[in-house]
């Protein structure tokens, strides 16, 4: 697909990255002449310097002859105009970062406008998230896929863990909860687990399965499992007001610390059952005198990311049972997490995220099947979800006796509302759905797992 | 830095010169002469090295810049050591340094010859030398980019390294395309070169080897008196035509192609590039209507083509050009110097270089009289940024450095200025014949051994625009920066 992403900041960079990887031509248009040298030296795309404003541009860029256009600039309204001239010059399909709080009472309306096919809001995703985290605490990494019914998270094995020393088929634990160890990381690396693999201290595994078997089987390991009744939020950016007013909607009572004065009235004014606080978010004594300790979470997303590791490691250290930190760079996001932050979010990974599932499918549309799409351990590993809707060859024949590629797992059926974890027996059957876990990081198409 | 990809690509290189030293070996057996054997045993040799080391499993296949200048200039010295041994096993060239001399001239597409009998040597070893002009003109790195793209993540850093001009850029997204693309308008235009020549008389194998000799600006021909020994008009104007084409950007090529008209035919550098060629016919005509009686016609005969093939540094001669009025061998030595256009196969300053240059100093000027004018320097209406220009100087002032130290080395051999100065030029612009002792009727077996090293390493800086060749002379790249 010949895509052009317009704006090289963190959004367009990485999924210029990401997309790339995935044999589309990129081409990126951006006004900063030294941010683009450095893409270029990175990536296998080119560059053009110029404003997507601009008709030579993008007539430069060969608008009229792409497939997609990504406007991700700083500025709603310049991505919204750029969108429009794309359109209007034969591309053909557009999506636009709209981010700007003040526009998403009329996002349905400027979608028609400006024939927009898709808008993306890197806040109100990354808030999204956080408040699935906040709902259920017991989780560090959380991705639903099938309706909400089937939950994919990590579980960290520590010190005490019985798993130690022990290998997947000696551990009966996972079958008799009825879910599934669909990868692992250790050392940074993701590996997809065979039935000798010996798990160690530090192991990540990711378990997959229907959401109540998977919460009861973190219950069962984990010491605080009770539902928060209230959060402490540092930070009062666009994140932190989706994310309280999402959080206010499901009775979670919420405190936000600013350090900025004004910023605080506005707050204030934009949420009045909230509970404002002005002052330094990384102070130790003034967030205990606000008692950090007894808060459920502790969620910290102010513009550094520094700032909100410190202000993590400083909660995590008198007690708070759960620290989430906004982290935007996203190199050694893993290196983060080994030193007690117990969950990471980066908007423009789940910003790429999103889209990649938008152009995934648009290079199957005439099959649009990947229903859900999620990038694990740094764009290594991915989770599918993909409906079974033709009938394929390999259909109602037994997985043992399918030659699936190596990498590729095939982790769940879901069939009728049933959460079935497949094992040799089972078969796929017309209008399942299924989830697969692989590193192979291309596939758009179900043929192509075997 | 990263060995093992290092391993990988020499491995490479050595099987794609392995694959491009098949129809020379064809040629040798079908000719039936001696250098068949050697050939048949440096291709054995070259796979058995090569193939193991290109099926090395690398981990790591990020190359940094500097990297990528240090595989570039390793790859050529193998290239070239390698493509030599066919010319030194079969004794055809007794000395193994005049046989890399002769190599190197060909990879570097310089043409520049040992040879005092060109036409007694074995038709497979001239087919080789020509195949080396033809692999040399475009790259063997790039070809590698386009045929296993899979090597590295960081291609940009090799392609930039290897291929001409101040600022290397892709002509589509994807590094593998633009790849593709230019060696096939490389190819097609080699093609309809040979078509040309065989309708214009040539044999078939003169024609092939005088348009990979072309289309490489490389200017090796298996006659003794070069392109004069045809005698023909047509075969000089085709010539004139295919080294003029060979001299320009071929991104101006992709422009066409894509039916950019506007863009292609706009360009500064495509308009400058024909402008001086242009005047060097002129000036050039005009200076030596004496010696053909005031032929006109007949001097311009022998003026636009030794001034196209100096410019696009080919080095192909249809007269003695060393008999001409001192005036016209200024401009040759000029011409010399300036070369051909950036991202072409031609060598020498590159003519983009020398727009920037001179747009800079104007704009120097300007500031004396308007201390705070603010002007920037564009070309094709983009703006060119200062670092850009700072490197353009830069490359300029080394070329000059080193155009010194080799003048200063090669006069040990007590020659006259202009034999010394002559030969350093044309070996650094990569053009072959040079002035005097060095003309285009004579060659470069008057020089010792210790020259000939020296005459090498400028052919190599010239082709590869110095720096990845300086870098293997920095000691510890590492810690250069302190």
């Amino acid at each position: 697909m010949k895509i052009i992403i317009i704006g090289d900041g963190k959004v367009g960079s990485t999924l210029a990255n990401v997309l790339s990887k995935e044999d589309n031509d990129i081409t990126i248009i951006d006004k900063n002449a030294s941010v683009l040298n450095q893409t270029n030296d990175d990536l296998d795309v080119i560059c053009i310097e110029g404003s997507g404003l601009n008709i030579k541009t993008l007539n430069e860029a060969k608008v009229q002859e792409s497939d997609l256009v990504i406007a991700v600039t700083n500025q709603d309204e310049i991505n919204m105009i750029c969108c429009l001239y794309a359109k209007r010059m034969g591309a053909k399909y557009t999506i636009a970062r709209i981010r700007d709080p003040e526009h998403s009472e009329e996002i349905k309306a400027l979608m028609e406008e400006l024939e927009l096919n898709q808008i993306i809001n890197p806040e109100y995703t990354a808030a999204d998230h956080i408040s699935r985290l906040v709902m259920w605490p017991t989780f560090s990494d959380i991705e639903l896929f099938a309706d909400n019914k089937v939950l994919l998270t990590k579980y960290r094995i520590d010190d005490s863990s019985p798993f130690i020393g022990k290998s997947l088929t000696d551990i009966t634990d996972f079958d008799r909860a009825n879910i599934l160890v669909a990868a692992i990381e250790r050392n940074y690396e993701t590996i997809i687990p065979k039935g000798d693999f010996v798990f160690k201290k530090d192991d990540y595994l990711y378990i997959i399965g229907e959401v109540s078997s998977v919460n009861i089987f973190l219950q069962q390991r984990n010491k605080h499992n009770n539902k928060l009744t209230d959060v402490m939020i540092i930070g009062g950016g666009r994140i932190s007001i989706y994310l309280a007013q999402i959080l206010l909607k499901n009775k979670i009572k919420v405190k936000i610390i600013e350090q900025n004065p004004e910023k605080c009235i506005n707050l204030n004014m934009l949420l009045p059952d909230a509970m404002i606080i002005n002052g330094d978010g990384t102070d130790y004594d003034f967030l205990q005198s606000e008692n950090m300790s007894s808060a459920g979470a502790f969620i910290a997303l102010m513009g550094h990311d520094e700032a909100n590791i410190i202000a993590c490691l400083i909660a995590k250290k008198s007690g708070a049972t759960k620290t989430i930190a906004k982290v935007t760079r996203i190199k050694g996001l893993n290196l983060i997490k080994d030193i007690g932050v117990d969950s990471i979010i980066s908007p423009k990974l789940l910003t790429a995220n999103h889209i990649l599932r938008f152009a995934r499918n648009l290079k199957v549309k005439e099959d649009p099947s990947i229903n859900e799409l999620y990038m694990m351990n740094e764009n290594k590993m991915q989770a599918l979800e993909f409906s079974v809707e033709h009938a394929y060859d390999f259909l109602n024949i037994p997985l043992k006796n399918l030659k699936i590629k190596k990498n590729v797992l095939i982790a769940v059926i879901v069939r009728n509302n049933k959460i079935i974890i497949p094992r040799g027996d089972d078969c796929v059957k017309l209008n399942d759905r299924i989830i697969i876990i692989t590193s192979i990081l291309n596939i758009v198409n179900l043929t192509e797992i075997f | 830095m990263n060995i093992k990809i290092l391993v990988k690509i020499l491995g490479f290189v050595l099987c794609f010169e392995a694959i491009f030293m098949l129809p020379s070996t064809a040629i040798s057996y079908a000719a039936g002469q001696y250098d068949f054997l050697s050939f048949l045993l440096i291709f054995a040799l070259m796979l058995a090295i090569g193939i193991p080391c290109s099926l090395l499993n690398v981990k790591r296949t990020k190359l940094y810049a500097k990297d990528g200048l240090t595989a570039v200039a390793l790859s050529w010295i193998l290239l070239c050591v390698a493509g030599c041994l066919p010319f030194y096993i079969s004794g055809a060239i007794p000395s193994f340094i005049d046989s890399l001399f002769e190599t190197i001239s060909g990879f570097t597409t310089t043409g520049a010859s040992i040879l005092n009998d060109i036409e007694s040597m074995p038709k497979g070893l001239l087919f080789w030398r020509s195949t080396t002009q033809w692999i040399g003109g475009m790259g063997v790195l790039v070809f590698a980019l386009a045929v296993v793209p899979s090597i590295t993540d960081s291609g940009i850093n090799i392609m930039r390294a290897e291929s001409p001009g101040p600022s290397t850029s892709k002509l589509v997204p994807r590094l593998r395309k633009t790849a593709i693309i230019l060696y096939l308008i490389y190819t097609s235009l080699t093609i309809l070169e040979v078509i040309c020549l065989k309708i214009a008389g040539m044999s078939f194998y003169d024609a092939f080897l005088h348009a990979m000799s072309t289309a490489a600006t490389g200017g090796f021909s298996n006659q003794n008196t070069s392109i004069g020994a045809y005698n023909s008009v047509a075969i000089e104007i085709i010539i004139t035509v295919f080294m003029y084409l060979f001299g320009i950007n071929f991104a101006i090529y992709f422009a066409v192609l894509t039916k950019n008209f506007r863009n292609a035919f706009k360009s500064v550098e495509l308009r400058i590039y024909t402008a001086i060629m242009l005047a060097a016919y002129i000036l050039i005509t005009m200076n030596i209507l004496n010696l053909y009686d005031g032929h006109i016609l007949t001097a311009l005969r022998y003026s636009s083509f030794q001034a196209t093939s100096i410019m696009t540094t080919t080095g192909f001669s249809s007269t003695d050009f060393n008999i001409w009025p001192s005036f016209s061998k200024s401009i040759i030595l000029l011409l010399m110097m300036i070369g051909a256009s950036a991202s072409s196969t031609g060598g020498g300053i590159k003519v983009i270089r020398i727009i920037i240059m001179f747009k800079s100093l104007g704009i120097s000027f300007k500031k004396i009289f308007h201390p705070n004018i603010v002007k920037t320097v564009s070309i094709d209406e983009h703006a060119v940024d200062n670092n850009t220009i700072f490197n353009v100087l830069l490359f300029i002032l080394l070329y000059i450095i080193v155009i010194i130290i080799a003048t200063l080395l090669l006069s040990i051999e007590n020659f006259d200025f202009m034999t010394t100065f002559s030969s350093v030029l044309t070996m650094i612009g990569n053009t072959g014949p040079g002035l005097e002792m060095v003309g285009p009727m004579s060659n470069y077996s008057i020089y010792s051994a210790f020259s000939k090293i020296v005459m090498s390493l400028c052919m190599l800086i010239g082709r590869l625009e110095i720096l990845p060749i300086l870098f293997l002379f920095i000691p510890n790249k590492r810690s250069y920066i302190k």
